[in-house]
């Protein structure tokens, strides 16, 4: 049954790849912020979800922690957009 | 120009003037998701619960605060987008400007929408009550790239207009200055609905001010989530990490919390005399069992309180609307539909704003099926006994399943019982970043009502509950617990639940929480008396069966006993059928 958690973070990661790609295709913007705001959420929550395990004793890792790697863009895009 | 030269001074009479009385009334009126809850909260320090979607407020909501040491008395009312009373909510705020006769009105407008609600405004006008216009989200507007001329504003309509952004507390000041004065009679524009409506759009040209076209985040971020290929794979991904914030970063606190609960309960009950078992078996351990889950239901609210108050939560929803209008259901079912996810009962109390007959009864029948904070503590007592390694997926299956079976069902009651066409008409709030107050706020609110039932509903069920399995005998097969149980048991043979998980269901009855309670207090290890299928039958059963008695009586008000009943059978006997349909195909399997 761990199979389903495996398949859901993986469903989330690729609709997040899949938004970064549309916006590549497409040449907009909105997808690279909108993609970078739902990496952050998801590397966040997957970091909680570590520190959680941790002190379970059984320790949950998934890539989508490497989400947290959005924060330097979403600094910008902020600069950016509240100077606007 | 100064702001008095406007106004006739015939018509400006402060309270002080006017009422040398110990209170004065001050109705809020507007159009739906302009503001008016945030403030009335930001005038009164109050804490009413706001959202940032159309229809939060349905029925009119007091909150009281003295202003230079006299005490103003601010009615909430339901946003409205007319004086025409087609919906309930329209009735209760022109019944409440004609019988109670405010004297004052606060007509909050929504900044970013100034033409569309300067049509209520000219409504209000009609009643010759005093009124002050309260110019809201203007840092909205601002980012959009235009101003409102609030001076010649105030001119064209004759009342004074003051600029806020209530959830930030700006401008709050300068209103609370105005409301002390009173306030001035408006000036009547317009007879017609036909006049009225080509006035706003002429005010509306002449006083907003285009600054500058800028580029609107909101409006790239919308492209983006509302996109048709990716919209609902991104909303199925958001809902995803809601479950397990819910559950797998709350897990450790619920642990915690049941093993303290467990120890407390073990050392009062290890001491002889009733008294002392009717504590730590009845009380701690009952009301104990149900407030171990309080981590993952204020986990669940945080979560749908950043998502409401986002502005993504409707959104969501909206995406649905290519299937949702083949479901026979309007826009204004969605704000129900969400609020259900908290407690059912003020969902249906919520679907006093639709104004077609047939889709609010709809509405009323399916909000149950939304899966209330209530269930949650049973899911994750069941997932952690049978499926502890993808307890977040199988939660979320079971909301998935709730949206599904409301869904069906009224497609089915608008093709049958409740058949008509259905108008589609949504509005879209801006996005926002949460406030913390406000996501603290509305979590508490809802937090709050999970402990209030646990002082009470609970802890009087945990006291029956103990007595029924304490006596006549402390057997729990030959107490009355036991013989309740197994009286009921063979209506449930087919799916082959024991009695003791046929006794919760019954106990649930009067609430949900009280199903985990059952469990808890019968000390029965769920694990060896069912197996996974039986128990995924028990969680679907537990989802769609009787709503309990707080939303039937809110049913019941709301459309009336021939539905009230109608609304308990037909919800126990789709449960009935999907949890047998469920151990049926399980057994198979296995």
């Amino acid at each position: 049954m761990e199979i389903w958690n495996n398949l859901f973070n993986a469903f989330t990661l690729f609709t997040i790849s899949a938004i970064f790609l549309k916006g590549f295709i497409v040449k907009r913007e909105g997808y690279y912020i909108a993609g970078s705001i739902l990496g952050l959420i998801f590397g966040l929550l997957l970091f909680l979800v570590l520190i959680s395990s941790l002190m379970s004793g059984e320790i949950k890792f998934s890539y989508g922690i490497f989400g947290l790697c959005t924060i330097p863009y979403l600094i910008k895009v902020k600069k950016i957009y509240s100077r606007a | 120009m100064r702001r008095c030269d406007y106004f006739n001074h015939h018509n400006r009479l402060t309270f002080k003037t006017r009422h040398n009385l110990k209170s004065v009334k001050v109705a809020l009126v507007g159009n739906p998701n302009v503001g008016k809850t945030a403030l009335i909260n930001a005038l009164t320090k109050g804490n009413f619960t706001v959202g940032n979607f159309p229809g939060v407020t349905v029925e009119k909501k007091e909150g009281k605060a003295k202003i230079d040491g006299k005490e103003v008395v601010f009615v909430d009312l339901p946003g409205i987008y007319s004086l025409q009373p087609r919906s309930i909510d329209e009735k209760i705020a022109r019944d409440f400007l004609i019988k109670d006769k405010p004297d004052l009105i606060l007509n909050v407008i929504n900044a970013t929408n100034l033409e569309r609600n300067l049509y209520l405004t000219l409504e209000l006008t009609d009643f010759g009550i005093p009124m002050i216009i309260v110019l809201n989200m203007v840092d909205a507007a601002k980012k959009k790239g235009f101003e409102i001329d609030k001076d010649r504003l105030s001119k064209v309509l004759g009342v004074p207009v003051v600029e806020t952004v209530a959830n930030r507390g700006i401008g709050i000041d300068e209103l609370k200055r105005e409301i002390l004065r009173g306030g001035v009679k408006p000036k009547k524009l317009g007879k017609s609905f036909k006049e009225k409506v080509e006035i706003a759009e002429k005010i509306a040209r002449e006083v907003v001010k285009v600054v500058e076209r800028r580029v609107n985040l909101s409006e790239l971020l919308d492209e983006v989530f509302m996109d048709k290929h990716l919209g609902i794979p991104i909303f199925l991904s958001l809902m995803w990490m809601v479950f397990v914030f819910t559950y797998d970063v709350a897990q450790p606190i619920v642990d915690l919390l049941d093993e303290t609960f467990s120890y407390v309960s073990e050392i009062i009950s290890s001491k002889n005399g009733l008294i002392y078992s009717l504590i730590g078996e009845g009380v701690v351990s009952g009301v104990g069992s149900v407030l171990t889950f309080l981590p993952n239901i204020a986990f669940l609210f945080i979560a749908l309180s950043i998502l409401e108050l986002s502005g993504y939560m409707p959104r969501g929803v909206y995406l649905m609307d290519g299937i949702m209008s083949r479901f026979g259901l309007s826009g204004r079912s969605i704000v129900p539909l969400i609020m259900g996810f908290g407690c059912n009962v003020p969902a249906v109390m919520a679907t006093r704003s639709i104004e077609d007959e047939k889709i609010r009864l709809a509405t009323i029948l399916v909000t149950p099926f939304m899966s209330c904070s209530a269930r949650l503590p049973i899911y994750v007592l069941f997932v952690g006994a049978f499926f502890p390694k993808s307890g977040s997926a199988v939660m979320m299956f079971m909301y998935l399943l709730g949206i599904v079976v409301a869904f069906v069902s009224a497609l089915v009651f608008r093709k049958t019982v409740l058949k008509g066409e259905a108008e589609y008409v949504m509005e879209l709030p801006q996005y926002m970043i949460p406030n913390v107050r406000e996501v603290l706020m509305l979590t508490w609110n809802r937090v709050k009502h999970f402990l209030e039932k646990a002082g009470t509903v609970i802890l009087i069920m945990s006291i029956v509950l103990w007595y029924i399995m304490r006596f006549p005998s402390s057997e729990i097969e030959k107490s009355y617990a036991g013989m309740i149980g197994n009286a009921i048991r063979p209506f449930f043979s087919p799916i082959g639940w024991d009695y003791r998980i046929v006794l919760a269901l019954m106990m649930g009855f009067v609430a949900k929480e009280v199903v985990v309670e059952t469990i808890g207090m019968m000390n029965v290890d769920i694990s060896t008396i069912l197996t996974p299928y039986q128990a995924l039958a028990f969680m679907i059963f537990t989802l769609l069966y009787i709503p309990c008695f707080a939303t039937l009586a809110a049913i019941k008000a709301e459309a009336g006993t021939k539905w009230t009943v109608f609304s308990v059978i037909y919800s126990f006997t789709i449960a009935y059928l999907l949890a047998f349909i469920v151990k049926e195909v399980g057994s198979w399997l296995a």
